[in-house]
């Protein structure tokens, strides 16, 4: 019997070598290869790395986690690291990996001068490659004045008591929110607002972003703060989350004032990178007006390039003024407003 | 018991032998244990030394706001979980060990199933299966026309007793293998005493069973609590903030490496304590032995309580296996088609590579580490072989933390050995390969593999090394030619269980898994936490299916093990070697 373990160990063995062999060589740049350390985990994305591949022949390798724990990678790795690109799926993230010096400057402004220049780091450490706006939705049936449709501020109001919900503050797209309310209001009164938001929860927060929709769907709570792509993702599901979808509404707040809080998934070039003209390659593919409208399509994210036009269902939603304050400030605002949200006892 | 006495006369033996047998010898068997037990600290040493690194100014804030909470709730955790796997496990330990009724040979193993169920799984079909869009609850709505709009007062199962309540489903087993070994050992004994006392069922579970099992199930609810402190997955998805989670969200969110490591400290003492416990319930642990032959000892149950008992029986693995595992099926039958693609295949066969050898690889160190104890009957030598149990109380995220910066900071100093030398840098050969997942494995289940083959070495008779050794066998043709034979169904279980803890593992995975590696439990979790169950279930089942083959030769391997006559008998994988 112990004969069979140790055959076995010695096929699971062999099996691993060419794994191994192909992961741990930083391969040189002829070799063909893009090696890219991504938090984005859309079909979309798989799709434009195959394309890539297709038209190019450099190979995409991909490790898909957590950018928070892709940066402590990085650092971990140092300048052994063998990532060539970063994306992530805020701005936060790219600013605290540009400060702790993870991520280099592209070699040069003319691939990103069609990039508006807010959606882009001024020194060229990060460029966006989608938008996600941060939306209220609300349950159709339980809003019977349009006009009265809240903005961020007045989801804290006694009126809004036990009907709003959203989730965890260690998500990043609450924290970039709750960052951009910092930015624009102010740490104390945001930390007000925040422990009168958190009293006006419907529950305690769970779930990502369609956990709330079905939520609110199901009458948990009338209003829920979302991604607007989630939506496009139930429109787009199987039945059951179509039958979700047809239940909610979509409001830009704020429309009136700053805009609507929009983040960015963006990407840059690490230091460390062996390949970073195949890097840089890849970048301008994925910045291509074929590339963002496969994000636009697939993704129902909001293309950076202008002129691509959003998918049909996206454009439906209508047009919205967004907040265009520095994406770096708000992403460096990110440990602060964690640090409030973890003050109001938003969990 | 003879136990001890034996025990007694072979020190004595082995004190007068040793000079003449070990004399001489080049290699030294000291160096198995030191190794082992460098492996597991260097992690903990390098998660400990960031008490000495300044605060970067998130730990007053943590202490002051969040801290209370995360123990609290962890608390709660531990009391919950502690609780209810005791309660399953120790009464069903007792039905299927003490009588005869329907469907008890079945249950006898079919309780062990939930077993193949990681947490993160359970917790995200039940979350799927109860939360207000779940079927549960749309039917509910149907059947009483309540149109979706309307708020349904359910409870809430994303919530710390829900979190609670679905851990437990699939922690009991431990508690349950434990007890029942104990009482099935000790049947005669129990039958006996409870005869002579004139007791009646229940009596004698309160009065005999339950004062016999208590160390046992001490230690089967230290292990169940453990597991469950060390999960991430399931408190996350269930929203229920606990020391792993903050252990995430200090490292990750607020980017303060010292701060979690510090959290990471004080959730291991918690650990520590647990092993304390575990191993104190365990000294009192009297097992009878094993190979003692003796008939069928199990009272019938006839008619009603006979079904009860059966009943019983079937509730957690109902609960803990089928529902989940139906509602996964469910799920998953729309999505076969995944079933047929190069890529499925090619991530069932990783996983199971990784697994096996890495399982293969613990098994053959910690055979060599128990026989070096063995050898060299040394409380120094004991002491390092159970450092390396703690490894198994690092939750995988702080694992990977201890690893990655020991692995980088030595990847650094070889590329800059190579770059001198062939003017070639080796890259990431440690901490970006799969040598850094495979360390983890072995740091986490060496544990897992040492108790299985520690419990098949302390039944192997002493006397047999004591008789070689002085015919001058070498230590090595000792352990090949008479132990390896004896305890080869040990080893195999040892391997069985450290596979499924690899299958299953899946914090430190997604974290130190090299490029272009996707595991099934890695897969798993990216969809179920994007709250794509049905595309996620085709490979948590397959988790599941990969874990019911080591559960199947699991108890093949405790009926075969001992030819006694009677199957409730017939275990000589003592309770202690299943667990950690």
């Amino acid at each position: 019997m112990s004969g069979i373990a140790f055959v076995l160990l010695m096929t699971a063995c062999s099996q691993n070598d060419p794994a191994t062999a192909t992961l741990e060589t930083d391969a040189p740049a002829s070799a063909g290869e893009v090696n890219v350390y991504s938090h984005r985990h859309y079909e979309a994305d798989e799709k434009l790395f195959a394309q890539f591949e297709a038209d190019t022949g450099i190979q995409v390798n991909v490790v898909k986690a957590n950018a928070d724990q892709l940066i402590e990678r990085l650092k971990a790795e140092g300048e052994n690291s063998p990532a060539d690109l970063l994306i992530t799926v805020d701005v936060g993230r790219l600013t605290r990996a540009m400060d702790d010096g993870l991520i280099q400057p592209f070699s040069s402004a003319g691939m990103l001068s069609a990039i508006p220049a807010h959606l882009k780091d001024p020194d060229l450490h990060w460029v966006a490659l989608t938008k996600r706006a941060r939306v209220i939705v609300y349950h159709k049936d339980k809003v019977e004045d349009l006009s009265t449709l809240p903005d961020y501020e007045q989801l804290a109001d006694p009126a809004y008591q036990g009907r709003v919900i959203t989730r965890s503050s260690t998500n990043i797209y609450n924290q970039s929110w709750i960052a951009s309310m910092i930015a624009a209001n102010g740490e104390e009164a945001t930390e007000v607002w925040a422990k009168s938001l958190v009293g006006n929860f419907a529950r305690e927060p769970e779930g990502n972003d369609r956990a709330q929709m079905r939520a609110v769907a199901a009458g948990v709570a009338d209003f829920a703060v979302v991604n607007t792509y989630y939506l496009g993702l139930l429109v787009n599901g199987p039945a059951e989350d179509q039958q979700v979808a047809s239940q909610l509404k979509i409001h830009f707040p704020n429309q009136s004032g700053r805009g609507t809080h929009v983040n960015v998934s963006g990407i840059g070039v690490t230091k460390s990178a062996k390949n970073q003209e195949h890097a840089e390659k890849l970048v301008e593919y994925l910045l291509s007006p074929a590339a963002q409208k496969v994000f636009a399509e697939t993704n129902f994210e909001y293309p950076v390039l202008p002129g691509v036009a959003s998918s049909e269902l996206v454009e439906s939603w209508g047009e919205f003024k967004a907040d265009a304050r520095s994406l770096n400030e708000v992403g460096k605002l990110g440990p602060d407003a964690l640090k409030l949200a973890d003050r109001a006892g938003w969990k | 018991m003879p136990a001890g006495n034996k025990i007694l006369i072979s020190e004595n033996v082995l004190r007068f032998t040793r000079p003449l047998t070990l004399a001489g010898q080049r290699f030294s068997w000291h160096v198995v244990p030191i190794l082992a037990a460098l492996i597991v600290g260097l992690p903990l040493i390098a998660i400990c030394s960031y008490w000495l690194v300044p605060d970067q100014g998130s730990w007053d804030h943590l202490a002051e706001h969040v801290l209370a909470d995360y123990l609290i709730h962890s608390l709660w955790l531990l009391i919950g979980v502690g609780l209810i796997t005791g309660v399953i496990g120790v009464s069903t330990a007792w039905l299927v060990a003490a009588y005869d009724f329907p469907c008890q040979r079945l249950l006898e193993w079919a309780l062990l199933l939930p077993l193949a169920l990681p947490t993160y799984i359970i917790a995200f079909t039940y979350g799927g299966l109860l939360d207000e869009m779940g079927p549960v609850q749309r039917s509910t709505r149907d059947f009483l026309s309540i149109p979706l709009g309307q708020h349904l007062p359910f409870p809430e199962i994303r919530s710390l007793p829900g979190v609670i309540m679905v851990m437990s489903l699939v922690l009991y087993p431990y508690v349950y293998l434990i007890c029942r070994a104990v009482i099935a050992s000790q049947i005669q004994q129990l039958t006996d005493t409870a005869r002579t006392l004139g007791l009646n069922g229940v009596q004698r579970f309160f009065r005999v069973v339950l004062p016999l099992v208590r160390p046992a199930l001490m230690a089967g609810i230290g292990l169940a609590v453990m597991e469950a402190l060390s999960d991430f997955g399931s408190v996350s998805f269930y929203g229920v903030t606990t020391f792993t989670t903050g252990i995430y969200r200090t490292w990750f969110n607020l980017g303060d490496l010292p701060s979690a490591a510090r959290l990471s400290s004080l959730l291991m003492l918690f650990m520590l304590a647990l092993i304390y416990w575990e191993h104190h319930s365990r000294r009192h642990l009297r097992l009878g032995a094993a190979n003692q032959p003796v008939g069928s000892m199990r009272t019938p149950l006839k008619g009603r309580r006979g079904q009860l008992a059966g009943l019983l029986c079937c509730m957690p693995v109902i609960l803990g296996f089928g529902i989940p595992v139906i509602q996964l099926g469910i799920w998953a039958s729309g999505r076969l088609t995944t079933l047929a693609t190069p890529e499925y295949w090619a991530m069932l066969g990783r996983t199971l590579g990784l697994g096996l050898g890495v399982a293969g690889l613990v098994v053959v160190l910690v055979t060599l580490m128990r026989f070096a104890q063995r050898l060299l009957d040394s409380p120094t030598v004991a002491m390092l072989n159970r450092i390396v149990g703690m490894g198994y109380a690092i939750p995988g995220a702080v694992l990977s933390v201890g690893i990655l910066i020991p692995l980088s900071k030595a990847d650094l100093w070889v590329s800059q050995l190579t770059q001198s030398w062939f003017g070639w840098s080796a890259g990431l050969i440690l901490s970006g390969s799969l040598f850094a997942l495979a360390y983890s494995y072995t740091v986490r289940f060496l544990a897992v593999g040492y108790q299985t083959v520690d419990a098949a070495f302390e039944r192997t008779p002493r006397q047999l090394d004591e008789a070689a050794l002085s015919l001058g066998k070498k230590p090595l043709v000792i352990l090949g030619r008479i132990h390896l034979p004896v305890i080869q169904s040990s080893l195999f279980a040892a391997v069985a269980l450290v596979l499924i803890d690899i299958l299953k593992e899946l914090p430190a995975t997604l974290i130190l898994r090299p490029f272009n590696f996707d595991t099934l439990a890695t897969r798993t979790y990216e969809l179920a936490i994007e709250e794509q169950l049905p595309a996620a279930s085709i490979f948590a089942l397959s988790i599941v299916a990969a874990g019911l083959l080591p559960i199947y030769l699991l108890t093949r391997a405790i009926r075969n093990s001992n030819p006694s006559p009677d199957p409730a008998n017939k275990i000589t994988v003592s309770p202690k070697s299943i667990l950690p």
